[in-house]
């Protein structure tokens, strides 16, 4: 697929991503890395139905994506909590939307709350909590209506080191128990090692497919301590041999005011 | 009331002190001008004389009845402003085009100075209640219409976004999506709008009119009645921060899932 958007008083097309193509297994957790402004989030908006596909295809499960698809579930970079809501009603509102009557909706949001380890802050509003307990909201707003596919735009960026492993844990943990396939967009590869069972690593813009790798780490695992297996380093060391090209190119690009 | 930054340590009950002394002392400089002849009462009336002036209103009723008319004006032009401009402004945020005809016509109304149209409201709509509201309308409705045709726009992508994912109908996103967002929008802007709508009334009274708190400040300048006018102004301010105090409270129902201020 290649996605191409008109340039703003230029006679031009920007180039976000071109000609690129993998395909994803069902239950598989796959990253994709790149620099920064090589199209991963475009490639995010692209298979969630966000955004119409200038050439090309995209399919789930054999049916093309036309718009929005009700299977999906999507995390977004900033946590794109309801500020004038609660929690529960956070949490509860895929549900709503979905028209799951109040008295079957009530257990599963309290559920999910208390996966996030929430409870007892049901009526709290977004502002009134910390920046890692909104991202599981959000995370539990996501999954409370079980969506077979989970995609992820660097959910985690924003959070300081600490919280971030301990929501990437509670990630795996809850992939874990529901097998939901979950493509996960960072520029972090560590973050992309620990996690993934595959990474899809990008070229500079336009982005495009640079390698894909199966990461073949034992399950399952912890991201704190899976950075001292044996074969972590190696891995690393070899996918960052591809990235660190693209990350310069990306970076001399952005400096030159041509990458978006 | 001003923002302030908080980094001064003077305590509240200090600051509503040197309120209090700053006016009293003001007051008094007042008193005692007229009273040496310094300056003449004839165009600065008195402080004692304002105060008996409205006393005397009070007692026998008479301001009432007036205040009564303005604030009838006031509150029946501002619904009907609000709900207008929210309407229209929610109309141009949907249909992209409309907007775009439209936008010169908006920007040339709202440009122009509604105050001088107030003796053509008269003329079209009478010295009664109809020509006042008409002109509290047309001072509201572009407040309101500009802020909610903004917060809608305004309205953060990844909201409509994530809404969209969740699987929301256009329904599902007016109710829990732009109508929030915009609210927060046309509660900012509620202030300036409910002081437009009082000047509304009060110019259109004081043009044209036989009742209401514009005309008895009209009435009593026509009389060289320097205590009327200033006595009616006081009065009109009461009732501004009356309001104003309201509104406040009334915002904070409404905000209640925003940070507080810092």
């Amino acid at each position: 697929m290649t996605q191409r958007f008109p340039l703003p008083r230029e006679d031009r097309e920007f180039t976000a991503v071109q000609d690129v193509s993998f395909d994803i297994g069902g239950g598989e957790f796959v990253s994709i890395v790149g620099p920064s402004g090589c199209g991963k989030s475009t490639l995010l908006g692209l298979i969630a139905g966000l955004v119409p596909i200038s050439a090309g295809h995209i399919s789930l499960d054999g049916q093309p994506v036309d718009g929005v698809n009700a299977r999906l579930g999507f995390v977004f970079q900033r946590d794109a909590l309801f500020p004038w809501k609660t929690v529960a009603q956070n949490v509860g509102l895929p549900l709503l939307f979905r028209g799951v009557d109040a008295a079957s909706a009530r257990p599963r949001v309290a559920d999910w709350i208390a996966r996030i380890g929430l409870t007892g802050f049901e009526r709290y509003h977004p502002h009134q909590l910390s920046g890692g307990m909104r991202k599981r909201v959000a995370l539990a707003m996501t999954m409370v209506y079980e969506p077979q596919i989970v995609l992820m735009d660097e959910p985690f960026g924003a959070l300081d080191v600490q919280t971030r492993n301990l929501m990437e844990n509670d990630l795996l943990e809850i992939w874990a128990q529901s097998r939901r396939t979950v493509v996960f967009v960072t520029h972090d590869l560590e973050e992309a090692i620990a996690l993934s069972d595959r990474i899809v690593v990008m070229t500079a813009s336009p982005g495009r497919v640079k390698a894909v790798y199966t990461i073949s780490l034992p399950r399952p695992r912890s991201v704190t301590e899976i950075r001292f297996h044996p074969d972590f380093g190696r891995l690393y060391e070899t996918i960052w041999k591809d990235l660190k090209d693209e990350v310069r190119v990306g970076y001399e690009r952005s400096r030159q005011g041509l990458a978006g | 009331m001003l923002a302030t930054s908080g980094v001064d340590k003077v305590s509240r009950a200090e600051v509503y002190l040197w309120r209090v002394v700053l006016l009293g002392a003001f007051l008094i400089l007042w008193e005692a001008a007229t009273r040496r002849g310094w300056v003449d009462p004839f165009f600065v009336s008195q402080p004692t004389v304002l105060a008996m002036q409205i006393a005397d209103w009070i007692r026998t009723g008479f301001i009432f009845r007036h205040l009564v008319v303005t604030m009838q004006e006031t509150i029946i032009g501002f619904l009907l402003g609000t709900l207008l401009g929210v309407a229209v402004g929610f109309l141009f945020a949907h249909w992209e085009t409309l907007a775009r005809i439209f936008d010169p016509l908006m920007v040339a109304l709202n440009a122009m100075p509604r105050v001088v149209l107030a003796p053509l409201f008269i003329l079209w709509f009478g010295l009664g209640l109809l020509s006042k509201v008409v002109m509290v309308v047309s001072l509201v409705f572009f407040v309101v219409f500009f802020s909610t045709y903004t917060g809608i726009r305004e309205v953060d992508r990844d909201l409509v976004n994530n809404a969209r994912i969740l699987g929301a109908s256009p329904r599902h996103m007016i109710r829990h999506v732009l109508l929030p967002s915009a609210l927060t929008w046309i509660f900012a802007s509620l202030r300036t709008s409910v002081g437009f709508a009082l000047i509304g009334a009060v110019v259109g009274e004081y043009l044209g009119s036989h009742e209401g708190m514009g005309y008895v400040i009209s009435y009593a300048e026509s009389m060289f009645n320097a205590t009327g006018v200033l006595a009616g102004l006081l009065v009109l301010m009461a009732a501004v921060i009356a309001i104003d105090i309201g509104l406040q409270r009334l915002d904070a129902r409404f905000s209640y899932w925003k940070p507080v201020p810092k």
